[in-house]
């Protein structure tokens, strides 16, 4: 069966999350369950058994459209600070490293130094000429303080308040969110695609990173795996079911990292987009969307709000 | 008479088992009446004869018995570890008076600081390691899941996204920076070229 253009599936979509319920209501999925909760008993319907044919899906009708959707994510550029205990164990660790630690040529020079000036002021000292022509242990400290004021690095926070732009938030990861017509509703999501015909799910996560992010040097980024690590899913409409012939959609995330550069958004697919932080994304997604995507991005420790 | 007596003696020394060991050098040859003579013990081996040593050979002997214990030896590795020199500090300067550093004694209440910030930072380590293993076990928990709902719609899609990824490995990656890179910064270093002059060790 011809998958029909991207478009026109989401706008048809619309979102009945309460019907369908989290994902461990399983309704036409095998019978072994981790967890027994009680409401995945009640709505427990008579098993399908696995797609029974074990060689090819095609022949008996799907219930499920099958979508592959991209986790872009940008990894933090700068490193976090250090927190609390992490900044007092840090101050111990070198306080006991100087103490336990020798005399350096430098500082023997600094020292000797400082001895002359001493016993020159007292008078002992003879050679006078000669001090005036050497360049003292600290002079060239203060020369060296100076070389490395006139040098100002970049700055670790960048103050960009443009949510579009990948330079955002150095320390922290930035996931990939854009914005696209669902129903009569936009709703944030990842960018996604129904897998067509005669595709792995991860050669369709392929072609949305190709397609909707601009990503046509493979060096640009990289996708982990074959597998998919998360799944969503949503019943459609009753009218929107029997137009499409499907129960609804099952969306599985693929995991990828941008390696470098920036990405360029489709426009004809997506209205809009945004990089956004993890802490960030409650005011993004809906809050089933969010659970599933929150169980398989990993917060960065410290700046951990998730 | 004495010579009988002193054999009577003899004999009657080696019939208490005890006393009796017969080593080789302690072999008793006045026991029989016929007192005839035997050699040492010899335990089946009879004694080598001596070759004459010619020297030329003697160094090529030698030399070969090196030869394969090299061989050995390279195959095992060294046992003496390749040293690290950022954790060595050099001799010399560990002996010299002048490279002593005069700090003060801790005093009591600091030593008691430093102990107790340790324990806590221990404390703090595992907390970490607790979260990261639960996180970890998050993560698989959600990719079987989904890994199920693949395998409900359609197995050949599932089999296809079990296989190994043949391009994940080799993955190179560089850590985040202190201070981000500044754009259109020169080219070329700015301190000029350098050859690197640190010991290698075989």
């Amino acid at each position: 069966m011809a998958a029909p253009r991207v478009p026109q599936i989401i706008r048809r979509m619309s979102l009945k999350l309460a019907s369908v319920g989290r994902e461990r209501v399983l309704g036409n999925v095998a019978t072994t369950f981790q967890k027994l909760h009680p409401r995945c008993l009640r709505n427990y319907t008579t098993p399908q058994g696995q797609s029974s044919t074990l060689h090819s899906t095609e022949s008996t009708s799907p219930k499920w459209q099958l979508v592959s959707a991209v986790c872009l994510e940008r990894y933090p550029v700068v490193s976090q600070d250090r927190v609390g205990i992490e900044q007092e164990y840090g101050n111990l660790l070198e306080t006991v490293e100087l103490e336990n630690s020798l005399l350096s040529e430098h500082e023997l020079q600094v020292a000797q130094h400082k001895e002359r000036m001493l016993k020159k002021q007292s008078g002992v000292l003879e050679d006078d000429d000669d001090e005036r022509e050497l360049v003292t242990a600290l002079d060239l400290e203060d020369q060296y303080t100076e070389e490395f004021n006139k040098f100002t690095p970049a700055s670790r926070t960048s103050d960009t308040e443009d949510m579009q732009s990948v330079q955002r938030k150095l320390m922290d990861k930035l996931v990939l969110l854009v914005k696209c017509r669902v129903g009569d509703r936009s709703l944030w999501m990842m960018p996604q695609d129904t897998r067509q015909d005669g595709e792995t799910m991860r050669q369709a996560a392929e072609r949305v990173l190709l397609s909707q992010c601009g990503m046509q040097e493979m060096w640009r980024s990289r996708l982990f795996g074959n597998a998919p690590s998360a799944c969503f899913k949503y019943v459609y409409p009753p009218d929107v079911q029997e137009d499409r012939k499907h129960k609804g959609a099952k969306i599985f995330f693929y995991k990828a990292r941008l390696m470098s550069g920036d990405i360029k958004i489709n426009a004809n697919i997506s209205e809009d987009y945004a990089w956004v932080a993890p802490g960030e994304m409650d005011k993004y997604l809906i809050p089933s969307y969010l659970d599933t995507v929150r169980k398989f991005i990993v917060p960065i420790k410290s700046l951990e709000q998730v | 008479m004495a010579t009988s007596m002193v054999h009577l003696c003899r004999s009657n020394f080696l019939r208490i088992p005890c006393l009796c060991s017969q080593t080789a050098r302690s072999f008793f040859t006045m026991n029989g009446a016929l007192c005839f003579r035997a050699t040492q013990l010899l335990y089946a081996e009879p004694p080598k004869k001596k070759k004459r040593v010619d020297p030329k050979q003697e160094m090529m002997r030698q030399q070969r018995i090196l030869k394969r214990m090299k061989k050995i030896q390279f195959k095992m590795g060294d046992p003496e570890l390749k040293p690290i020199e950022e954790f060595r500090t050099d001799k010399k300067l560990l002996l010299d008076d002048k490279r002593k550093r005069d700090t003060p004694a801790l005093t009591y209440e600091e030593q008691e600081r430093r102990a107790l910030l340790q324990k806590d930072w221990a404390r703090h380590k595992f907390q970490e390691h607790v979260t990261e293993t639960n996180l970890i076990q998050a993560l698989l928990r959600s990719q079987e899941k989904a890994l199920k709902e693949l395998r409900a719609e359609s197995e050949e899609l599932y089999q296809q996204a079990i296989q190994a990824d043949s391009n994940l490995f080799p993955f190179e990656v560089k850590g985040p920076v202190y201070t981000p890179p500044i754009p259109g910064y020169a080219k070329d270093s700015p301190d000029g070229e350098y050859v690197d002059i640190s010991k290698q060790y075989k």
